[in-house]
């Protein structure tokens, strides 16, 4: 049975119709359905990847999903999405993270389609979302700067209202920093200073604007695995029409930290460290440490590191369940899983002994393994989506209330 | 309204009473450690009428039968309040076994007096310790009269107990019986836990029993002292979840009280941090606690041996509230500076409880090898 597409306040029909109504059915029910999908098409050769995937090699899959609807698993109805409910969003998820899909550049259903539905005005909603469910629309963040990294409030990226040739439009100039994938966007999200004489934190403002708008450029970082996933986007007299402000003008600051929740759960899932755990299995395996009592006393600490995390994000996935909001209790799961896989990496690399150095695929026994691939996932984890000390500072602060300096 | 909603509001009224009933209160736990036996003999006989030592029996046998969650809040909020007193002993482990064993004049008298408070001690525990029932160094022999029993059970507790539960082994098969403590042949020596509580040590020297008390043989025996024993491992997490608790509580009072250079020391970052690291300590040991009184509570009804699922889940919880009780007494002491080194302040009736229990029934290092030999990871 069919079920028709829900029309909402903006008079647009966002999205492919849904197949049916997925909270109607039974949570295990549910759960074949996606799993039989994911195994039967997702491509094997992309599965449990170390690494960031670009666009050209993921663009089939997401295609594909975009044509079926499931683009958008957490979205409302109303808007193109597929409606779950928390427990089936759980699942869905769950089961992308069991059959090891790869993420793509998905800013743009995670940040800009909940953003544009809380904040957003109706014609910037049938401007934007309609990209963001095709995936004819790929976003990036432009949040950090090179001045502003976890003091991000302190960012100076300008941006000026001025009547231009083609009515009121700001004029943006600055620097962001660490911007993911940005060489595959074809839009960027900018938190830019409209009132330099404000207090940081109320003179930012958020825009919306399109990645190849002249006076945009776009240089990628190589990093220290060698891979290119941040770039430096430099901003020069960039053109943004008015109409892509999003919220109020200088209340852009509140805007984003409502969006900085979400990332602390996500970030949270004990899926990498599973993965994690499975390869250096595998390298004590190869290298014929797995039965060394050392490896084993060492092992089962991490395992059991591993399962506390999956036991406290059960905890918190329950209470999203019941519909309860998450409190800033929650940065546990990010600080854990993040010191935990870098922890699981470290005795990788000592595991593989002098293989432990060698880079990219590593022939072990009669296995190619990356061994340090894993090591170096490990170490931004802990930086991006706000420090483990901005995390640990939040905690002090709002869970434990400690007093401030 | 369901069971599990009735269930709720009940657990949810014991947790309040037990609240009610057991406060942090250092003077008085130090009282209790001071006493000759170790123990607040009041607070025993309160628990007691409050029907909390039947919290795992069923209704038949005069028990509330509200299950492992019921038992491990229990446990947690004693921990919490600094009671030492034998409830994970006694109301949970030898209420364990002797449920498991089958009915008779024996196991009933005793279940009887164990819910009016009268305690009972599970002994199975070689002169080295070890958490399997088989290792029992206590060996029995039929004799005329009866069986003799010969050998040694240590870690025996508590030690005010007027009956032991003995694991002990004849020809190849294991078999559990009742030891009065005065027992002619039986001879005990005490040991001193770091809380100041009491251990024993037990000496059967051709301790002659009845066969009217044996309670149980072979497989049942087994099963019935392995489920007391892994019951047990979870409470004692529960408990030192309460502990850890407390101490976080104490701590972080001291740092938005204490003023050094000007200010509260809770406002410089180095210990904010630390005592984060703590407090996360804290949530895994209760994410971990949690998981394992699920585990628990779903295999309740089972016959036999208990699934390894609890058993892993078991000591998946000690294993964790063992090492976080440990670091954070570490932690606790350090952001108290000299303060924190006294008996005089509360802190230390946790130290030594965490000492104590972090040791007792498998420490961090057994539990974590358990574990590891329980639950494989799958290479994918």
């Amino acid at each position: 049975m069919k079920s028709s597409t829900t029309i909402n306040d903006d008079g647009v029909r966002y999205g492919v119709e849904q197949e049916r109504d997925w909270n109607a059915l039974g949570d295990e029910a549910f759960r074949a359905i996606v799993r039989a999908d994911f195994e039967q098409h997702y491509p094997a050769h992309l599965r449990y990847l170390p690494h960031r995937l670009r666009w050209a090699e993921l663009r089939d899959w997401y295609l594909r999903m975009a044509g079926k609807g499931w683009i958008a698993p957490a979205w409302p109805r109303e808007f193109g999405g597929m409606g779950l409910s928390p427990a089936k969003l759980l699942i869905y998820l769950e089961e992308q993270e069991r059959w090891g899909i790869a993420r793509y550049q998905d800013h743009g259903v995670l940040m800009i389609g909940p953003l544009l539905m809380r904040y957003g005005t109706p014609e910037q909603r049938r401007r934007f979302l309609p990209g963001i469910l095709s995936c004819e629309h790929i976003w990036c963040q432009g949040y950090s700067e090179p001045g502003s990294g976890s003091d991000l409030a302190s960012l100076r990226t300008r941006a000026e209202l001025v009547d231009g040739p083609n009515g009121r439009e700001f004029v943006v100039t600055g620097q962001k920093t660490w911007t993911t994938l940005a060489q595959d966007a074809t839009h960027i999200f900018l938190l830019v200073r409209t009132d330099p004489q404000a207090k940081k934190q109320e003179g930012i403002s958020f825009l919306l604007a399109d990645r190849h708008a002249p006076g945009i450029r776009v240089r990628p970082i190589r990093d220290i695995a060698g891979h290119e996933e941040f770039c430096e986007v430099f901003l020069d007299d960039v053109r943004v029409p008015a109409d892509n402000l999003v919220g109020e003008i200088n209340r852009g600051w509140t805007i984003a930290k409502s969006l900085l929740g979400f990332e602390r759960v996500s970030l949270g899932s004990p899926k990498f460290c599973e993965y994690g755990l499975q390869m250096l299995l595998r390298i004590a395996r190869l290298t014929g440490r797995q039965d060394d009592p050392a490896f084993r006393d060492k092992f089962a600490a991490l395992q059991l590191d591993v399962v506390h995390l999956a036991d406290a994000y059960a905890g918190f996935a329950a209470r999203l369940v019941r519909g309860e909001p998450l409190g800033p209790d929650v940065s546990l799961l990010k600080i854990w899983s993040t010191e935990t896989f870098q922890r699981i990496a470290a005795l990788g690399v000592e595991t593989a002994g002098a293989a432990g150095g060698l880079v990219g695929d590593v022939q072990l026994g009669d296995e190619a393994i990356n061994i340090l691939g894993s090591w170096y996932k490990s170490r931004p984890a802990t930086i991006y989506g706000g420090s483990n000390e901005i995390q640990r500072n939040i905690i002090a602060r709002e869970v434990l209330r400690l007093p401030a300096r | 309204m369901n069971d599990k909603q009735d269930l709720d509001e009940t657990l949810a009224l014991v947790a309040q009473a037990v609240a009610d009933f057991a406060k942090p209160d250092a003077a008085r736990a130090r009282a209790a450690r001071d006493a000759a036996d170790g123990c607040d003999a009041a607070a025993w006989e309160g628990m007691a009428e409050q029907g909390w030592l039947a919290v795992l029996l069923p209704e038949s046998l005069g028990g509330t039968a509200l299950g492992m969650r019921a038992a491990a809040l229990i446990a947690e909020r004693l921990g919490y309040a600094g009671h030492s007193e034998p409830f994970v002993a006694t109301a949970v482990m030898a209420a364990t076994a002797l449920l498991r064993c089958p009915a008779g004049p024996c196991r009933d008298t005793l279940l009887e007096g164990l819910v009016r408070g009268r305690c009972v001690a599970l002994a199975w525990q070689p002169p080295l310790g070890a958490l399997s029932p088989a290792a029992t160094a206590v060996t029995a022999r039929e004799e005329r009269s009866g069986l003799a029993l010969s050998g040694v059970a240590r870690f025996v507790v508590p030690a005010q107990a007027g009956q032991y539960l003995v694991a002990a082994r004849m020809d190849g098969r294991m078999l559990l019986c009742a030891v009065d403590a005065d027992a002619s042949g039986l001879s005990m020596v005490k040991e001193r836990t770091a809380d100041g509580g009491l251990s024993l040590r037990l000496d059967f020297d051709r301790v002659v029993v009845e066969r009217s008390a044996i309670l149980a043989q072979g497989d049942a025996a087994e099963s019935a002292v392995q489920s007391a024993i892994e019951s047990g491992v979870l409470c004692t997490a529960a408990e030192l979840l309460g502990a850890i608790t407390r101490m976080l509580e104490v701590t972080q009072t001291y740092l938005c009280e204490r003023q050094q250079f000007g200010q509260h020391i809770g406002a410089f970052q180095v210990l904010q941090h630390r005592l984060v690291d703590m407090w996360m300590q804290k949530e895994l040991t209760r994410a971990a606690v949690g998981a394992a009184v699920t585990a628990f509570d779903a295999a309740a009804d089972a016959p036999g041996p208990l699934p390894d699922a609890c058993v892993a889940a078991a000591s998946s919880a000690k294993a964790r509230a063992s090492e976080a009780a440990l670091f954070v007494t570490g932690q606790a002491v350090q952001l108290h500076g000299a303060i924190g080194t006294t008996d005089e302040y509360e802190l230390g009736v946790y130290v030594n409880r965490s000492l104590t229990l972090a040791a007792a029934l498998g420490n961090a290092a057994f539990h974590r090898s358990r574990f590891g030999a329980l639950v494989a990871v799958e290479e994918r």
